[in-house]
């Protein structure tokens, strides 16, 4: 059974997309906590007699211990493995064998579960996700087959194509030392270090009510949804949840103010990548910096009107595409990138020029005309979003994950509104002081040539 | 001796009867124990206090007071969003004048390439500023037209749909691009095994039927198609006799009405005379075979179908969803799980034409596993023909069924859409709610009866693609 998980990149590039996207839709959505310190959010969306359950711990990557990495990913396979109750398989047959659609994914931030269902299955799906939140039960074989496949899974990673290699290596010399930079699968030799214990002690450690957010989008009430979340999820134990904010390791300073680069050749490369990170601060849902920083963002890249592919595609020719994102649905830092995709390796020097002067030309020029439109542009279509129930327990279950409440999701239309052309130009200056790290991709056989 | 036994019997005889007691007792646990945590998931489903919950809303009927359009609604206000489906008739590209196919898809691209006194630029910044989502869409028999908007700009939706089907500026330069799009995409169509397949399968079935057609057209017709061309075919194909409009989503049904006669205003009125001639199609035809070096074997198998308003469409479709559904009832998926090492692609579905009913389903495997594959298609067919489905399958194929399509609804877009397929195909106002009953009202001997007629050794056809190893 192939089980998704989200390594740094994917998340990257998913949150990106879904943020740029989110609105502040959800007003009709509710928040509240059981006893034992579930918190629950209820998105109600009457369209249709269906609803998407997500159960989200609070714990990834960035929360393992040393030398134990990919810790949560395996985990997150084994809860498919069966428990007291339920034999190896089981979960997953009975969700589909009732029409419904169950998967589970594993980030550096969090590790979740989710089921899509007709909503007069909700309470089975309720049901099993609360058994095995207590009642993992996993024998040394299973155990052991299970380490195969996702060694296996591991290996098909790496070896699907050769990006995927660069990625992961650009990633742990960008984050320099800190857990972002791993893979969130760990590595092969550290999956084969993992023990069953390992994984049992992690498991009764942070799968917690306390530790968790139990999301309900579709079509139920809230009064229904706080009798099936008590009925359920109401009986569960707390547990001892440390505070784990001092894992994430601040990036080093000195680092980020030197300008530094990383270059993989393979042969096999046809399309050239350049992508240039800059690592910012975890931001405030508050903070005036995190929409300043959207908003650039979309105004950059987020159609092929904007300054970079203007510049670089349609202009001079120099790239096959470029884009910006903003990745800061994270615990950590949020990490601002300029991608570009070409052909030709002597383009390089100049495209990576390009990036540094259009982001400061493009500041220079922006108007508040200009700014207006690219707020419509970045909110008009949100509330489309969200009124697929399953994607809108998505962006809920990407912005609690990173420690944003559901109110900043309510409230990100009026954030983004609110900000002015001054704020955007100081907010984001910084762009021309932080150096960003660059990664290469590039074909082997032009190396003789440059040199 | 004695009275110690006899004092003793008794004493035995209560410790017997104790004992028998003790062991009834606990056999009664051991064979209860497990019911108590047996658990019983249909149990949860039947009492869950969500049980009774099916769509909200009732669709009703509308028509628009000048134009007098009719379309189907639901209102549904969570969010402050609508989507309008449009389904043009007659318009697909089976109707196409033979000497101008894919007419209809340049259309689909030309059409929003600015109308009125809009400029493509001007045209496409107003939609992208109010996030008015504008598409339109070619198939066999229909054309398409996708219109998803914010409440407060229905409007300014409704104008720009309105000037897209009725003033498109058909500037030159927008059109030649088309025609190269739609060239090098007929083209990739070729190179791609998969679709090449299905453009080579298509000539197989229908022959000479305009159903063979892609909507694409051909390089030839599609260079020779002009400015007029264009024009006259679009005024001519929307009328007001083809429209069929699905409305979902936050909006009145007077704001709706109203909205129907600001989409259409300036088409004709006018009766569509194209004609599309009935086909005939041989189902028993000899295999058909394309010889590729391809690392996977792709094929589809057909068979006659069933139109989806005739009293047999539910059970014959249960019968396919056992054979080769998405569920784990699936007869072909079982059969793949159990020989080893045998992974198999296989879907199969129900496909309505205006003059074809179809069973398509694809499939696909390694050169070496696809004779398999074929032979345990073919003996699952005439075993599904012969005996039918089982009291099990039944109940799991319409719990699958039942569950599973609700989720389609996820997007406001399909149930627009399905509320404009409920009026082509006449399925009534209540199909949404009443849809998962047609299910669970089907009986074996339905199914059954059904299976035999349409699982045989004469309705199955196979079409394939690659390199089929031979051997065993």
């Amino acid at each position: 059974m192939p089980k998704k998980f989200l390594y740094s990149l994917l998340v990257f590039l998913i949150c990106g997309s879904f943020a740029s996207k989110a609105s502040a839709a959800l007003k009709n959505a509710e928040e509240f906590f059981l006893d034992n310190g579930l918190q629950v959010i209820v998105i109600p969306n009457h369209k249709a007699p269906i609803v998407k359950q997500v159960v989200l711990y609070k714990v990834g990557r960035i929360d393992e211990p040393e030398g134990k990495g990919g810790i949560a990913h395996f985990l997150e396979h084994l809860m498919f493995r069966g428990t007291h109750k339920f034999a190896d398989g089981q979960f997953e047959k009975l969700i589909e064998a009732n029409g419904g659609i169950s998967n589970a994914a594993t980030s550096h931030d969090y590790t979740y579960y989710h089921q899509f269902l007709s909503v007069d299955r909700l309470e089975l799906a309720m049901y099993l996700e609360a058994d095995r939140m207590t009642g993992l039960k996993i024998s040394d074989k299973a155990f052991e087959k299970e380490r195969e496949v996702v060694l296996q899974e591991r290996q098909q990673r790496l070896n699907t194509s050769p990006t995927n290699k660069f990625w992961e290596k650009y990633h742990r010399y960008l984050w320099n030392g800190s857990l972002y930079g791993e893979p969130v699968s760990g590595t092969s030799k550290e999956i084969r270090s993992i023990t069953k214990e390992d994984v049992l002690e992690f498991y009764h450690k942070y799968y917690k009510p306390n530790n968790a957010i139990l999301i309900l989008s579709g079509d139920i009430d809230v009064e229904t949804a706080k009798e099936l979340a008590q009925k359920y999820y109401g009986k569960i134990n707390s547990g001892a949840i440390d505070d784990r904010k001092n894992n994430i390791a601040e990036v080093d300073d000195e680092f980020l103010h030197n300008e530094s680069e990383i270059i993989s050749r393979r042969k096999d490369v046809k399309v050239l990548r350049l992508i240039g990170s800059y690592i910012l601060p975890h931001y405030q849902g508050n903070s005036p910096s995190l929409y300043s920083l959207i908003l650039l963002s979309e105004y950059l890249s987020e159609s092929v009107t904007s300054p970079f592919y203007k510049k670089m595609v349609t202009d001079e020719h120099l790239a096959l595409s470029s884009e910006t994102a903003f990745d800061y649905l994270n615990r950590g830092n949020s990490m601002f990138a300029v991608y570009a995709y070409f052909q030709e390796s002597k383009n390089l020097l100049k495209i990576k020029k390009m990036f540094k002067e259009t982001i400061k030309e493009t500041l220079d020029r922006l108007t508040e005309k200009e700014l207006q439109k690219v707020k419509n542009r970045l909110l008009a279509g949100m509330v489309y979003q969200y009124d697929n129930p399953a994607t809108a327990a998505d962006i809920t279950l990407r912005w609690l994950g990173a420690g944003y409440s559901l109110a900043d999701i309510q409230q990100f239309e009026d954030n983004i509104e609110k900000v002015t052309l001054q704020q955007v130009l100081e907010n984001t200056s910084m762009l021309n002081r932080v150096y960003p790290v660059w990664g290469m991709l590039l074909p082997l056989s032009e190396e003789k040539n440059e040199k | 001796m004695k009275n110690d036994f006899s004092k003793i019997t008794p004493q035995l005889k209560r410790l017997g009867s104790l004992l028998i007691i003790i062991l009834f007792a606990y056999g009664a646990f051991l064979f209860l124990t497990p019911q108590i945590y047996r658990f019983n998931p249909q149990y949860l489903v039947e009492t869950s206090i969500l049980k009774k919950k099916n769509f909200a809303s009732n669709v009703q009927e509308i028509t628009s007071p000048q134009l007098k359009i009719k379309a189907y609604l639901y209102e549904e206000h969570t969010n402050p969003i609508v989507s309008v489906s449009v389904i043009i008739k007659k318009m697909g590209v089976a109707y196409e004048p033979s000497a101008l196919t894919g007419i209809g898809t340049i259309l689909t691209d030309v059409l929003l390439k600015g109308a009125g006194k809009y400029s493509n630029e001007s045209f496409n910044e107003i939609l992208e500023q109010k996030a008015i989502q504008l598409a339109f869409r070619n198939s066999k028999d229909n054309f398409y037209g996708n219109l998803k908007f914010i409440t407060k700009d229905q409007n300014t939706a409704a104008k720009m749909f309105n000037l897209a089907i009725t003033q498109p500026i058909f500037a030159q330069k927008y059109i030649q691009q088309a025609k190269q799009d739609i060239v090098s995409l007929y083209l990739h169509q070729t190179e791609k095994p998969d679709s090449y397949l299905l453009m080579q399968a298509a000539r197989q079935i229908y022959g000479n039927h305009p159903y063979s057609r892609t909507v694409y057209g051909t390089p030839q017709t599609v260079k020779k198609i002009s400015v007029n061309d264009l024009k006259k075919y679009l005024q001519e194909k929307i009328t007001k006799e083809n429209l069929i409009i699905g409305i979902s989503g936050d909006i009145s049904a007077t704001e709706a009405e109203n909205m129907l006669d600001r989409m259409f205003a300036g088409i004709k009125n006018k009766k569509e005379k194209t004609v599309l001639e009935d086909i005939d199609i041989d189902f028993s035809a000899p295999e058909f075979h394309i010889d590729k070096k391809l690392p996977q074997v792709v094929g589809y198998f057909y068979a006659k179908g069933i139109s989806e308003q005739h009293p047999d469409f539910y059970p014959l479709k249960l019968a396919l969803e056992v054979f080769s559904g998405g569920g784990l009832t699936s007869r072909i998926q079982k059969s793949a799980r159990e020989d080893k090492g045998l992974t198999y692609g296989v879907y199969g579905q129900i496909i309505n034409y205006d003059k074809a009913d179809l069973i398509i389903g694809r499939f696909s495997s390694t050169p070496k596993n696809m004779p398999q594959l074929m032979s345990v298609l073919q003996k699952e067919w005439l075993k599904m023909g012969k005996k039918g489905i089982t009291e099990t399958e039944l109940e799991q194929v319409k719990n699958y069924l039942t569950a599973s399509e609700p989720l389609r609804y996820a997007d406001i877009d399909n149930l627009s859409a399905t509320l404009a397929y409920m009026q082509k195909k006449k399925l009534g106002l209540d199909y949404l709610q009443k849809r998962n009953d047609y299910i669970n009202n089907v009986t074996l001997k339905d199914i059954n009866r059904v299976a035999r007629q349409y699982f045989t050794k004469d309705n199955l056809r196979f079409m394939t693609i690659g390199e089929i190893e031979k051997g065993e």
